[in-house]
């Protein structure tokens, strides 16, 4: 009887254990938030401060974020001057948090034009923040998560690289998935006009020209010349739709939509992730991919 | 003419039958290869040549969601095979979709040439096993 006691006491008392020895991670990124999910699995404990559908070029840590930031292990950031809080994100770990910002390393792709304008709710920049609609990119983030995992709890190297394999492979079907829904649109016809200036990097990888409305953050917002020379190149371009953002007012598209007979062809996903179908990397991939071959094919 | 009714309606058909078949020969094409129904507006003549590691069962080049050359027969092929197409080529580009399926799961390298309207050649390879689906950019 004493030895069931014993085992009982044990199963009761390992989840616990367990909890407490997760690793303290604080992510500032969605997509970030899903990367150490998916790598640590029940090894970590990962507080997203930034939440889906939030504007995270307006987002600013409140002191319980702060606090949480300050008991982290690991602080997981997109770099590219996406976080211009970092400074007290920093003060609040007494300057010694293990800040890991994830996108510095990634080769920047410069904004469409230049807006002319600051970009206020981050450091200004001509670089596009928003590397996560790289697929390729979200690889390398991975591998770069899996290895500060690693470097902060070694005995778990095996759990860890097994996780991010397999979020890998589900990566690279991603990858395979998208150049064929691509395929169904002529390359001549991937001219992508959006609200802002978010998809340099999706571009890149799948042969598109971005006409942005607005600049590189959100709450940027256009002048009458650059609603003029959209228009124009719309027209001249034979664009069939543009597109609004989940997080955006579409007044300026409507406007554009008016002057050139282009429809507005849906939402796309631009800061990061949704809620529904696009409360995952994969979800909100897919959707903005199919959003726009639908609507431009 | 005599001879029974019959007799003379079974040599008629037998002629009818004989004369068919180089008639079917002389208008049909290898009814293994499938070309294009209908070329597509702007389309211009474009050379496509495979050069399989091996012999696959069958091919399909897709454009745009159209099958423009496919070979379904699972018969043993040539390793070379050559083509015309007549397809849109923008500056930009075009994406085709190669779906190959070789025998007993076997792995195997397939080579396109392509040679575009200005008579450029563009070549990419890929590699698969058993059956296989890829989207190729060119240029």
């Amino acid at each position: 009887m004493k030895t069931v006691f014993v085992h009982l006491a044990a199963l009761l008392f390992i989840p616990a254990l367990n909890a407490a020895d997760r690793i303290r991670v604080s992510s500032f990124s969605t997509i970030l938030t899903e990367v150490a999910q998916q790598v640590g699995g029940d090894r970590v404990d990962v507080t997203g401060h930034v939440k889906p559908g939030l504007d995270p070029h307006e987002f600013e840590p409140k002191p319980a974020d702060l606090k949480i930031v300050g008991d982290s292990q690991l602080v997981l950031l997109s770099a590219k001057h996406m976080e211009g809080y970092v400074g007290k994100l920093r003060e609040a770990t007494g300057g010694t948090g293990n800040f890991l910002e994830v996108g510095a390393g990634f080769a920047s792709l410069k904004i469409a034009d230049d807006h002319g304008h600051a970009h206020p709710g981050h450091t200004h920049s001509e670089e596009d923040p928003h590397w996560w609609h790289s697929v390729g990119n979200v690889q390398k983030a991975t591998k770069i998560v899996r290895d500060a995992l690693k470097k902060i709890s070694p005995a778990d190297t095996v759990t860890f690289s097994a996780n991010a394999d397999q979020y890998l492979a589900q990566l690279d079907a991603l990858q395979k998935w998208t150049k064929a829904k691509l395929a169904e649109l002529p390359r001549n016809k991937r001219k992508l006009v959006t609200s802002h200036d978010a998809f340099q990097y999706f571009a890149k990888e799948n042969g598109f020209t971005v006409y942005a409305i607005e600049g590189v953050s959100s709450s940027d917002q256009p002048s009458s010349k650059r609603v003029a020379d959209l228009i124009r190149e719309v027209r001249e371009q034979g664009v069939k739709a543009v597109f609004s953002e989940s997080i955006e007012n579409p007044k300026v598209l409507k406007e554009i939509t008016r002057e050139t007979g282009a429809v507005i062809g849906g939402e796309l996903y631009a800061d990061g992730l949704g809620e529904g179908k696009a409360a995952t990397f994969e979800g909100m991939y897919k959707h903005n991919v199919s959003t726009i071959v639908d609507a431009l094919k | 003419m005599r001879g029974s009714p019959l007799l003379r309606a079974l040599i008629a058909f037998a002629f009818i039958a004989l004369a068919g078949v180089p008639l079917w020969k002389l208008t049909t094409v290898d009814g293994a290869v499938a070309a294009p129904a209908q070329a597509e507006a702007g389309a211009v003549p474009i050379g496509l040549r495979l050069t399989f590691s091996v012999a696959p069962e069958s091919f399909a080049i897709s454009h745009l969601g159209k099958v423009v050359w496919a070979d379904q027969s699972h018969e043993s092929h040539k390793t070379d095979e050559s083509h015309d197409l007549a397809l849109p080529f923008p500056e930009e580009g075009v994406d085709l979709v190669v779906k190959v399926a070789w025998p007993r799961d076997a792995e195997g390298a397939l080579r396109l040439r392509l040679t575009d309207p200005n008579g450029n050649e563009h070549d990419k390879t890929v590699w698969g096993r058993g059956e296989m689906e890829e989207v190729i950019a060119f240029p």
